[in-house]
């Protein structure tokens, strides 16, 4: 899993370097890059991705529960980074909001993680096409490198908060909130 | 005129076929809908822990209620005001949606369940401000707010569904 990360941010300076080619796949998509097919395309033989295709109720409840685990973890987040940079209940410390929250934080980003990757195996070939799919995976790779290495820190503010407390807000902020824009934009585009 | 002669005259005007046949407004109203939906869920979530009794429990109800109200209510109108632009885009769709149904009745129960909260047990908040777990109703009202708010995302998300 954490061999992935290095990987998909090399595709990302890969694609950075590339030039839209209206002939072939989309931009951003997995399918720039051909050595990843056999793995799509092993998932999508897999009996459990057979499974949930040959089901109407599976992906519509997992995907409802990613969504609402989603609003959980991006809720949760918004309370600490709106008190990071001052705009909202500041009534209590970043220090104190982020004890109340990170449970809350931690379960949803596993029930985001679990509900993902079946969500992944019910359609892998449509991902593989998908110019948001790259993306979000390269986004969601830096935000939980970043929520478990950097962001912990916040723990430590009280009162005052120093300008790289801000800063990190703005990435944390960025961050997520990309995962979710491209996630939603793998239904449009 | 009846319900569906009003979704009707809805979805026949300008307004509505204008959001509708949009490529760039329709994706973001939607997207701003669901960041209302984290925006104003993470505080109610807040609110509801305590008055359950499983979070902030050594501070007082009335303290983390006014904290996290005034983002509830601009979450809250951010969800209305994207809301009732996405219905009016697609009212027959939503008029013939069961789940769209399910969605409104679970919205006016957890108004009412709020409206019977504030008029009822909050009032007391004095007496029970640092009362940790919280009295029996202030529970049940929180209790019965998370239910009801996690109904009107799943019933909501059903609704594009077409099932």
């Amino acid at each position: 899993m954490l061999a992935l990360i290095p990987l998909l941010l090399t595709h990302a300076f890969r694609w950075a370097a590339q030039g839209a080619d209206p002939e072939g796949p989309a931009q951003f998509a997995f399918a720039q890059f051909p050595s990843w097919f056999p793995f799509f395309s092993w998932v999508d033989g897999t009996s459990m991705s057979l499974y949930i295709k040959g089901t109407t109720w599976v992906f519509p409840l997992v995907e409802t529960i990613h969504i609402l685990a989603l609003a959980a973890l991006l809720g949760s987040l918004f309370l600490i980074d709106l008190r990071l940079l001052g705009i909202a209940i500041r009534r209590w410390s970043p220090a104190q909001i982020v004890e109340q929250v990170h449970s809350l934080v931690n379960v949803s980003v596993v029930i985001i993680l679990i509900t993902g990757v079946i969500l992944f195996i019910a359609e892998p070939r449509k991902l593989f096409d998908s110019a948001a799919f790259g993306p979000k995976m390269i986004l969601l790779s830096l935000a939980i490198i970043f929520q478990y290495t950097l962001y912990p820190r916040v723990r430590s503010m009280q009162a005052h908060i120093p300008i790289w407390g801000r800063l990190m807000a703005l990435v944390s902020l960025g961050l997520w909130f990309g995962v979710a824009v491209c996630g939603r934009a793998i239904g449009f585009v | 005129m009846s319900i569906l002669e009003f979704c009707q005259w809805l979805q026949d005007g300008s307004i509505s076929t204008a959001i509708r046949e949009s490529t760039t407004f329709w994706p973001v109203l939607e997207g701003s809908h669901l960041l209302g939906m984290a925006l104003m869920m993470a505080p109610v979530m807040m609110y509801d822990f305590r008055l359950i009794g499983v979070r902030w429990k050594s501070e007082p109800v009335s303290k983390v209620k006014w904290s996290f109200l005034p983002l509830t209510f601009f979450g809250f109108t951010l969800m209305v005001t994207t809301g009732v632009l996405l219905f009016w885009s697609e009212p027959l769709k939503c008029y013939n949606s069961g789940y769209f149904r399910i969605k409104v009745v679970a919205l006016i129960l957890a108004g009412l369940n709020a409206l019977v909260f504030h008029s009822t047990i909050d009032r007391t908040t004095a007496q029970w401000d640092t009362a940790s777990p919280p009295p029996f109703r202030a529970r049940m009202a929180g209790m019965l707010s998370l239910t009801l708010w996690t109904a009107v995302i799943f019933a909501g998300r059903y609704t594009a569904y077409n099932l």
